[in-house]
């Protein structure tokens, strides 16, 4: 596998939100507003990046028996230092992430690149490897939330998470036609599903289409 | 085997240090901007309840008791503000509140309140608050009647403020607790169009006949299954046709709503009511109608027995 299939296994094939159907606690509780997207993503991102960089670089050195709770320890260790500084500088998404901050530790994701990925690669392949699965989650989860926003609001908006400043804002849907179930872990589902369903297809279609020729 | 177990331990023990010394270090730099950002948030709120008050700073809440109070900030020269959270009716309701440094209660802010619209909300409107600012943290803070559940609670919650902040500053005089509202009375009750209740006991003592008598209270009105009646003692004098007094023996109506008859205000009214007199009548106690109903008929039952 050359690095740049390797990058864009992330997106659709392995994309671990659609595909894989990793990490999807987060991505469910919080894909209500473009905000959490974005600000869920970069931190999911940069733990990601870090542990499979980290990881890659002990592979030879950690003995195979204790490799878990040695992830565990780095893994949490990241996103303690992830929580804090998002605390610290963007106190305002660090309110509308609430718990999904510090649940990052047990995100599937995350140990199971470490697991599956990291432990077995160079350090250039696995941070490639991270950069992928963290944009892969990242957009899944922004695809989910711009949905949800839209139908549940009507408005489409993204501001600066470290001054709270409003960076756009539009009206796609006046406010008498939004569809507040959108908002509520129904919507959620409803809008994961949908979208899964879709990747499925586009997933298994050429691989059809390969038999028949057969 | 020893070997590699220790091996391994050394390993986790040196990753574990690592760790912490990581994280140590991105705590140093976080912390104190996680301070002032807590404090930013409660800024806005603070502001409203001390305008003047330029710098605010949070205070360590030591010895309460109540466990009532999650934070405290001191207005620098102004005063106090408790951030307060109580069990209301529905779910639990933040406020602050602030003291001047004289003790007046400068202001009540309800930062979140879920209780039910229209009658716990009215804790968050001037008819509450506006019985409240102004008082000193030595005065009594009346509940409102038919929102008794939510303001009982707020008032419990500025209670803690008051007593911690009293301990603070060493005034002494207690904090007045939680007042009672006065009884607000309803519409009057004709004895003598009211169906009558049962006699279960006489006396007779001279010219003061005392009555054991039931009447039937909200509870057995309405049906409810095994519901008994009131019971009350009332006294007449057959002289002078006078009641002398009225007093419960047994309440049988719903605790906390019944019960509101058994004050002064209510049975005074009965003292020196002229039983000859067709007209005579008595103010029943708004929201303890059905109750105040069970009396004028053992009453009744008395007077025609």
């Amino acid at each position: 596998m050359n690095r740049l299939d390797n990058f864009k296994a992330g997106f659709i094939r392995e994309n671990p939100v659609f595909a894989l159907y990793l990490g999807l606690c987060s991505v469910l509780a919080i894909s209500t507003t473009l905000n959490n997207a974005v600000g869920m993503g970069a931190a999911v991102i940069a733990v990601l990046v870090l542990s499979n960089v980290i990881i890659a670089a002990m592979r030879k050195i950690t003995p195979d028996e204790i490799r878990i709770p040695v992830y565990i320890v780095i893994i949490a260790t990241l996103v303690k230092i992830a929580e804090l500084l998002i605390q610290a500088y963007a106190a305002e998404l660090y309110v509308a992430l609430g718990v999904f901050i510090p649940l990052i530790v047990v995100n599937c994701i995350i140990l199971g690149r470490a697991e599956a990925f990291a432990s077995k690669n160079t350090i250039l392949d696995s941070a490639i490897d991270g950069i992928g699965m963290g944009l892969g989650y990242t957009a899944g989860l922004i695809l989910i939330s711009v949905i949800r926003q839209i139908l549940s609001s009507g408005v489409l908006n993204f501001s600066n998470p470290f001054t709270q400043q409003m960076i756009f804002e539009i009206r796609l849907i006046p406010q008498n036609f939004v569809i507040a179930m959108f908002s509520q872990p129904t919507g959620a589902f409803l809008t994961f599903a949908l979208i899964a369903a879709g990747v499925e297809y586009l997933r298994t279609r050429p691989a059809k289409k390969a038999k028949e020729v057969k | 085997m020893v070997k590699k177990a220790l091996h391994f331990a050394l390993f986790l023990a040196i990753i574990s240090t690592i760790a912490g010394g990581a994280l140590a270090y991105v705590n140093s730099i976080t912390a104190p901007i996680i301070a002032e950002n807590s404090i930013a948030a409660e800024k806005a709120n603070l502001q409203i309840i001390f305008p003047t008050a330029t710098s605010f700073a949070p205070m360590e809440v030591k010895d309460d008791e109540s466990g009532l109070i999650t934070a405290a900030y001191t207005a620098e020269g102004v005063g106090i503000a408790y951030k307060v959270e109580v069990l209301g009716y529905a779910a639990p309701i933040k406020f602050l509140v602030g003291f001047a440094n004289d003790g007046k209660i400068v202001g009540l802010s309800i930062l979140e309140l879920k209780d039910t619209q229209g009658i716990g909300t009215r804790v968050n409107t001037p008819e509450f608050i506006d019985g409240v600012v102004g008082k000193t943290t030595s005065d009594g803070i009346a509940t409102l009647s038919g929102a008794t559940v939510t303001s009982g609670a707020v008032v419990k919650g500025i209670d803690a403020a008051k007593a911690h902040f009293n301990a603070l500053k060493g005034i002494k005089g207690g904090t007045g607790g939680v007042v009672v509202p006065p009884l607000q009375f309803g519409d009057p009750i004709k004895v003598f169009t009211t169906t009558a209740g049962t006699v279960v006991s006489k006396t007779v003592d001279g010219d003061v006949t005392t009555y054991i008598a039931s009447g039937n209270g909200y509870k057995v009105v309405e049906g409810y299954e095994g519901a008994k009646a009131n019971v009350f003692e009332i006294k007449i004098n057959t002289a002078t046709k006078k009641v002398v007094s009225v007093k419960f023996v047994e309440m049988n109506d719903t605790k906390g709503i019944g019960d509101k008859i058994d004050a002064e205000e209510f049975w005074s009214q009965f003292v020196g009511l002229d039983i000859s007199n067709q007209d005579s009548s008595i103010d029943a106690v708004s929201g303890a109608t059905y109750t105040s109903q069970s009396v004028v008929k053992a009453l009744r039952a008395a007077i025609e027995d």
